[in-house]
């Protein structure tokens, strides 16, 4: 029993992470029709400015705060005004392939910039025990952190004059334009609200992932395949979909035959798309041609 | 046309000079030396180090006149940790006729591309430790430290004689090097009278071992045997620790390694491996290289730095013995050679290679404290 209580908390942890990139890739369909394959990416840019910032003897808090300036000019403002604004117009998949080659550059800039070496990333060592279980504390703080941003972003959307714009903007803007929405400047702030929660997730995965110039591959194939299983016009299907995609590869991995522990969760996301292609609280969309 | 005496006698000079030159300049020439390494993916932080370490000897060799007045010259090639590109990158690297191929250092990739090597007749000097490697029967091949034939029976010793275990977990990486030290470490293990509760693979890249962790804490193991790469090794003594497990923790050569000590953030404190060559070493020409390697790429170096430079010096001894430059002869040459610091101090510590391309400059049983590997005891050669 306690291995099976310990199982599900590490692999709700990490299910956290997801669900938060996985709502940055969700916000930023709804918002801007952007599939973001440089969402992995995003994560590792703001986790190497943490620990520029800190080898400059800002304290972690102080470091996480300039990579949330940074991210928001970079992966927000610049992202949207340099690479979005002028591809879109050519349609999403263009856009899309555009993000494939960002990510690439990203990639090979973080991997000249830094090398080729992983980094170590400040984390929280300890934890306590409950009878036979034993819970760290890095897995809490990350479930804790991520929880607390999820609800934060969900208030925000939901009861606050902007985040109902953002909604409004999202799925009519011409409509919202009619009611005196600035649509363009909703669009921004998606973009600068999915730089927040990149860099958020940065703060809470590197500690475990360690700092290397590869390692949005991994992430960003995890999250997409969240938003795709709880449903990527979805912020809570994508919060879902990261959870439960965490606790399954967890439990694959501890139960399972190890050589197989990724491949169930291609599996998972393959029989998604064969029976729920929609996701677990997605929209099933018709388009007519 | 009349043509004085004095012009006559220096256009014959020039001439002179002229036709002399390429024979000049051929006993001279640069000896071309292929490095193919772990540049980046998961394998970079062994593959830097190495090629670092290469190029290091190679500059410490031009700066004593070269070898045998041949300067040498290095050029790396990215493997990118994955062995089809290294097999496509040594091909590369051969077809511009090498002298020599130092690298790469993982298993995986040596195991594909050592027939190539093999084929052209050129010597390769690699990194890679699975004990497989040198059993292909390939004449060109060579390693730079200990196999694992060697370095896993200490390690039984120290678990049976030392830490009086009863029950030990295995957790190895899914590539030749781990595939290959597990079974080595399963058989002497079942000879020991151990009993492996958990043998649990994993990736190369994993990024997560809780799971492994997991299944190991509820097996109750009295140690755990890990044999991963450093990046790996770190993240599975960050989650060891964090999870507040208490077993003995021995493994190869990277449980002790710099990078992976750096990378664990103390986590690796307790850990034993032992390992054929260390920075560690109190050998003065070890602390020395230490100090000039930290000086000159300000970063550590671990094994893999040492053994790259390592392979510089058996380059040297092996040209030494054949008489003459030649690709084709130097591994021949090499064989069965014994190579001391006194005439060559870039191998720093004394090693002999051996018939099948394994070499012999004993081990080291080393423990992480403190942030830093420690030598526990030292094993000299057989």
């Amino acid at each position: 029993m306690s291995l099976f209580v310990q199982v599900l908390i590490s692999g709700l942890a990490i299910g956290a992470i997801y669900a938060l990139i996985a709502t940055g890739f969700s916000l930023l369909s709804q918002g801007s029709q952007t599939v973001n394959f440089a969402q992995g990416d995003f994560v590792v840019v703001p986790a190497f400015v943490i620990l520029a910032a800190n080898s400059y003897g800002l304290p972690i808090w102080a470091s996480f705060i300039v990579a949330l300036v940074v991210a928001a000019l970079v992966l927000g403002i610049l992202f949207k005004r340099l690479m979005v604004d002028p591809i879109l117009p050519h349609g999403a998949m263009q856009l899309s392939i555009a993000t494939m080659a960002l990510s690439i550059v990203l990639q090979n800039g973080m991997l000249n910039a830094d090398g080729a070496q992983a980094f170590p990333f400040p984390g929280i060592n300890g934890g306590m025990h409950f009878g036979t279980i034993f819970i760290d504390w890095q897995s809490v703080s990350i479930l804790l952190a991520a929880v607390a941003a999820v609800v934060a972003l969900n208030l925000f959307m939901g009861r606050t004059r902007i985040g109902r714009a953002i909604q409004a903007s999202a799925q009519g803007p011409q409509v919202a334009r009619l009611l005196g929405i600035n649509v363009a400047r909703m669009v921004t702030i998606t973009f600068v609200l999915n730089a927040a929660l990149v860099t958020l997730a940065a703060l809470l995965v590197s500690p475990i992932y360690l700092v290397k110039f590869d390692n949005g591959i991994g992430i960003g194939l995890a999250a997409f395949s969240a938003a795709i299983i709880g449903g990527f016009n979805q912020v809570r299907g994508a919060v879902v979909g990261g959870l439960l995609l965490g606790v399954v590869q967890n439990f694959a991995a501890t139960f399972g035959p190890t050589q197989y522990r990724d491949a169930v969760p291609m599996l998972l996301l393959i029989i998604f798309i064969l029976f729920r292609p929609q996701g677990l609280l997605g929209r099933a969309e018709e388009r007519r041609v | 046309m009349r043509i004085s005496t004095s012009k006559l006698a220096i256009g014959c000079s020039l001439l002179a000079v002229l036709a002399t030159a390429p024979a000049a300049f051929a006993a001279k020439s640069v000896l071309e030396i292929a490095i193919p390494a772990e540049l980046s993916g998961s394998g970079a932080t062994v593959g830097v180090l190495w090629r670092d370490g290469v190029m290091m000897g190679i500059e410490d060799v031009n700066a004593k006149g070269g070898i045998r007045g041949h300067k040498l010259h290095g050029t790396a090639y990215d493997t990118q940790t994955n062995p089809a590109v290294s097999r496509a990158v040594i091909q590369k690297a051969l077809d511009g006729k090498p002298f020599a191929v130092l690298g790469p250092v993982y298993s995986g990739s040596v195991i594909v591309d050592e027939a190539l090597t093999q084929k052209a007749g050129i010597t390769e000097i690699m990194g890679g430790e699975a004990g497989n490697l040198t059993a292909q029967g390939d004449p060109t091949l060579f390693r730079t430290s200990l196999g694992q034939a060697q370095t896993i029976p200490p390690l039984i010793s120290y678990l049976k004689d030392t830490v009086h275990a009863k029950s030990v977990g295995a957790s190895y990486v899914n590539d030749d090097f781990g595939k290959a030290g597990n079974v080595l470490f399963m058989a002497d293990a079942k000879k020991a009278g151990l009993n492996v509760t958990t043998d649990i693979s994993s990736e190369a890249g994993q990024v997560t071992f809780q799971p492994d962790l997991l299944k190991m804490q509820a097996a109750k193991t009295d140690a755990i045997f890990l044999y991963d790469h450093e990046e790996e090794v770190a993240r599975f003594l960050k989650g060891f620790r964090q999870m507040g497990m208490k077993a003995a923790i021995v493994g190869g050569s990277t449980v002790a390694d710099a990078q992976a000590i750096k990378l664990s953030q103390g986590a690796a404190d307790g850990a034993i491996s032992f390992a054929g060559i260390a920075s560690s070493s109190p050998l003065p020409a070890i602390q020395n290289f230490v100090k000039r390697f930290e000086a000159k790429y300000k970063t550590h170096p671990d094994h893999n730095a040492i053994k790259g430079y390592m392979a510089v010096a058996m380059l040297q001894a092996g040209v030494d013995k054949e008489g003459k430059a030649s690709a084709k002869g130097l591994a021949a040459a090499l064989h069965g050679l014994t190579i001391t610091p006194d005439k060559y101090p870039l191998i720093m510590t004394p090693m002999k290679v051996l018939a099948n391309g394994d070499i012999d400059n004993g081990g080291y049983l080393i423990q992480v404290k403190g942030g830093k590997a420690v030598v526990l005891k030292y094993v000299g050669p057989k």
